[in-house]
């Protein structure tokens, strides 16, 4: 199960991924931005929405489905993707 | 890269950002200002599609353009500045034509003004053209400088090297057809005589003076034959050569210090700058110095002559403490010794064979007294031409 784990890991273009250190925070297979401001950034990733919460968030640089955002990030939440 | 600057204004600016990571359009520094109005960086190429993604639902001002790409067409735009920096690099190169400055090493006896003087009247001077030929201003020089011995001039820029050598005063011979004696130039005791032509003098270690004939070219001819008058002498007259080899005494005196100075640092210092533009200088050495006694050390760090000269360097004054330490003997022979080598240098001619030298110390109040006497062997002949009487006479 752990190589399929890995295989979904790798190869789903659709469900959202989001990687977080310090005050970088790195959204892949955005497909569109739903609410944007200072305390809160929502993406759209095709079977879900990441929804990220701080203060003086901004997007550093945005292409390619992907969104670099940089602040204080203090919550991090995933919906739309039961199971 | 070239990127320009956005401000955007409109309803659901995130749908404008949702179509462009739709599209694939690279944005970066996005500023949410308010829900209305946020700003970022388009690349320049992404920048006709993203215009047209902006369309009409959606504000935008171009606040700024940055990369290479419009620096150059900015400065290209402004023609005067264009015409000023290729005046400005015309001069430069015209500069670089002439000799801004002439720089003389290695004379001795000569004058750097009489060096200089004889380059202007060759053709090389400050404000003459660097495609000066050298080898003919090199041949004028030998021409106009009989000491010079050998002359070298390089181009560093507008600066001109010029290193000369200069050779000893050359001796101006005896003509072979004149009839001569060797003479005696220094006083000594005659050690060796080696006579090619004439009659000898002197005998082994008799002492001469200045002047004294060592081989003489007057001949006396013993006539065998019976039909001159024998009381009547005759002499034949010869040009005189040789060789006289004889011991000369030198005596010198020079004086030496009992004590000697050491310094020692205390360890307390102060950096500090010096700045030169052209003749004027501003050291940091010079105007506040709190220390009695001090030791200045400089690094120089950057050093110009073109296309203006100037010099930077750092430096350091460090306290330093004076004792008077007595020196001891070997110093104080070892530097006699120095001395006596240095008097030999200067005053010998190079093929003198120093025989004997001894040194005697006298201190007296505050120094020593040191008198040295060297014993050398040397060739002390020299020609000196004369009139026969019988030409004398002759009207």
């Amino acid at each position: 199960m752990f190589v399929m784990d890995e295989l979904i890991y790798d190869f789903s273009v659709n469900l959202p991924r989001v990687l977080v250190g310090g005050r970088t925070g790195v959204l892949d297979h955005v497909k569109k931005l739903l609410i944007v401001t200072e305390t809160n950034i929502v993406a759209g990733c095709g079977s879900g929405y990441i929804s990220l919460s701080g203060a003086n968030l901004t997007i550093r640089h945005l292409s390619d489905e992907r969104i670099i955002v940089s602040g204080e990030i203090r919550t991090i939440e995933l919906y739309g993707n039961e199971g | 890269m070239h990127y320009k600057s956005v401000y955007i204004e409109g309803f659901d600016i995130h749908r404008l950002l949702s179509q462009c990571l739709k599209e694939g359009i690279e944005l970066r520094g996005i500023k949410i200002l308010s829900h209305y109005e946020f700003t970022a960086d388009v690349r320049g190429s992404d920048f006709p599609r993203f215009s047209r993604l902006v369309g009409s639902k959606y504000r935008f001002t171009i606040t700024k353009e940055k990369g290479v790409k419009p620096l150059v067409l900015r400065v290209l735009s402004n023609r005067y500045m264009i015409v000023g920096f290729l005046v400005f690099l015309i001069i430069i190169f015209m500069q670089t034509l002439f000799v801004s400055e002439i720089r003389v090493y290695g004379y001795e006896k000569l004058t750097e003004r009489e060096i200089l003087e004889c380059l202007k009247d060759a053709g090389l001077y400050v404000g003459s053209s660097r495609s000066v030929d050298l080898d003919r201003v090199e041949i004028e020089m030998y021409r106009s400088l009989d000491q010079l011995s050998w002359i070298g001039i390089t181009f560093h820029g507008g600066l001109a090297e010029v290193t000369v050598a200069e050779g000893t005063e050359p001796v101006v011979p005896v003509d072979k057809n004149q009839p001569c004696n060797i003479i005696a130039a220094k006083e000594g005791y005659i050690e060796k005589t080696i006579a090619r032509e004439g009659k000898v003098a002197v005998e082994k270690d008799s002492f001469v003076h200045v002047g004294d004939v060592l081989i003489s070219g007057i001949l006396q001819i013993e006539d065998k034959t019976y039909s001159r008058d024998p009381d009547s002498v005759l002499y034949r007259y010869v040009h005189a050569d040789g060789e006289v080899y004889a011991r000369t005494i030198h005596r010198f005196i020079c004086y030496q210090d009992i004590y000697d100075l050491e310094k020692r640092r205390t360890g307390r210092s102060i950096p500090g700058i010096r700045l030169t533009l052209g003749s004027r200088t501003w050291n940091s050495g010079n105007v506040f110095i709190p220390y009695k006694t001090s030791a200045y050390e400089e690094k120089v760090v950057l050093d110009l002559l073109w296309p203006f000269p100037v010099e930077f360097a750092i430096n350091r004054v460090s306290e330093l403490e004076l004792f008077m330490v007595e020196r001891g003997q070997e110093e104080i022979q070892e530097q006699a010794n120095r001395q006596v080598r240095e008097f030999i240098k200067n005053n010998l001619p190079e093929s003198v064979q120093i025989l004997n030298k001894s040194l005697k110390f006298l201190p007296e109040e505050n120094i020593i007294k040191v008198i040295a006497m060297i014993e050398a062997l040397e060739q002390i002949g020299e020609k000196r031409s004369f009139i026969a009487p019988e030409i004398a006479e002759t009207p």
